[in-house]
C-alpha cells in the first residue's frame, strides 16, 4: 500500500511502501509540485530506487525554479538509503 | 531443485508480482532471526534486481524463481531467470553520488544501493539461466 496525501498548510505526507510498482500513480501526484514545501515521511516504510527516482525528478525540477523539497521524519532505514544515495546532498532533510 | 533449508516460488516477470515477492519474502523471512534492517535491505535488494529483470528482459523468459535459502549465520536469495541475455549486476559502472543535482545522471541507483548495503551480492551465467544472489547475515 502507498498513499499520497497533500495537507492545507501544503505538505505532503507520504504512506506506506514507496516501490517500483506505485512510481506510475504517484507521478500525477509530484507532477502538481509546483512550490517548495515539506514532505512528511513519518508513515513512509520503505523506498527503493524507483520511488527516489520521482522523488529526484521533482526536486530537480524545484531547484531548477529556486524552490525545492524538504523531507521530514525519515526512518533510520530510508534516513540510510537516502545518504548512501548522495541524497542527503540533494535534498534538505530535517 | 532447492535443497535442505531452501524455500522456492516463481513469479511473473511484471511489476505486479511485487506485493507478492514482498509477501513471499516476509513469510520466510519472520521465521529467521533476521532484524528489521536485513528484511528492509533484502526487501530493497530483490526489489531492485527482479525489476531490472523486467526492464531490461521483459520478452525473454516469464517467469523468476526466487529461491530463499536460510542457513545458520546469513539468508541468501538467489533470482533466477531461466531465459535470458547476461548482465552482470556486480560490473556495473559506479554511481557518482557526489554529483551535483544538475549532473547527475540516471541509472545504477538501485545497484548501488544493493552494493552498499547488502553484505554480498553474486552472479551466475550458463546456457542463458541467470542468477543473481543476494546475501544477508544475521545480525
Amino acid at each position: 500500500m502507498f498513499e499520497i496525501t497533500a495537507s492545507d498548510d501544503g505538505t505532503i505526507r507520504l504512506r506506506g511502501r514507496f516501490d517500483a510498482a506505485q512510481v506510475e500513480g504517484a507521478t500525477a501526484a509530484f507532477d502538481r509540485v509546483r512550490d517548495s514545501c515539506t514532505v512528511d515521511c513519518s508513515e513512509l516504510s520503505y523506498i527503493s530506487s524507483a520511488g527516489l527516482g520521482l522523488l529526484f525528478a521533482t526536486q530537480r525540477r524545484l531547484v531548477d525554479a529556486g524552490k525545492g523539497l524538504r523531507l521530514a521524519n525519515l526512518n533510520p532505514h530510508i534516513r540510510e538509503v537516502f545518504r548512501i544515495a548522495g541524497f542527503d546532498r540533494v535534498f534538505e532533510i530535517a | 531443485m532447492a535443497g535442505s533449508g531452501t524455500i522456492s516460488r516463481g513469479f511473473d516477470k511484471t511489476l505486479g508480482s511485487l506485493a507478492g515477492i514482498f509477501s513471499f519474502l516476509d513469510e520466510v523471512l519472520s521465521a529467521t532471526p533476521l532484524g528489521e534492517r536485513g528484511r528492509f535491505v533484502l526487501h530493497l535488494a530483490v526489489e531492485e534486481l527482479f525489476t531490472n529483470m523486467v526492464k531490461y528482459n521483459a520478452g525473454a523468459g516469464r517467469r523468476v524463481e526466487l529461491r530463499v535459502e536460510v542457513e545458520t549465520d546469513r539468508v541468501r536469495v538467489d533470482l533466477v531467470d531461466p531465459d535470458t541475455d547476461p548482465f552482470d549486476p556486480t560490473r556495473f559502472p559506479p554511481v557518482d553520488t557526489n554529483a551535483q543535482i544538475s549532473e547527475r545522471k540516471r541509472g545504477g541507483l538501485g545497484l548501488h544501493l544493493i552494493r552498499s548495503m547488502a553484505d554480498g551480492l553474486d552472479y551466475h551465467y550458463r546456457g542463458r539461466e541467470m542468477t543473481v544472489s543476494v546475501t544477508q547475515y544475521l545480525e
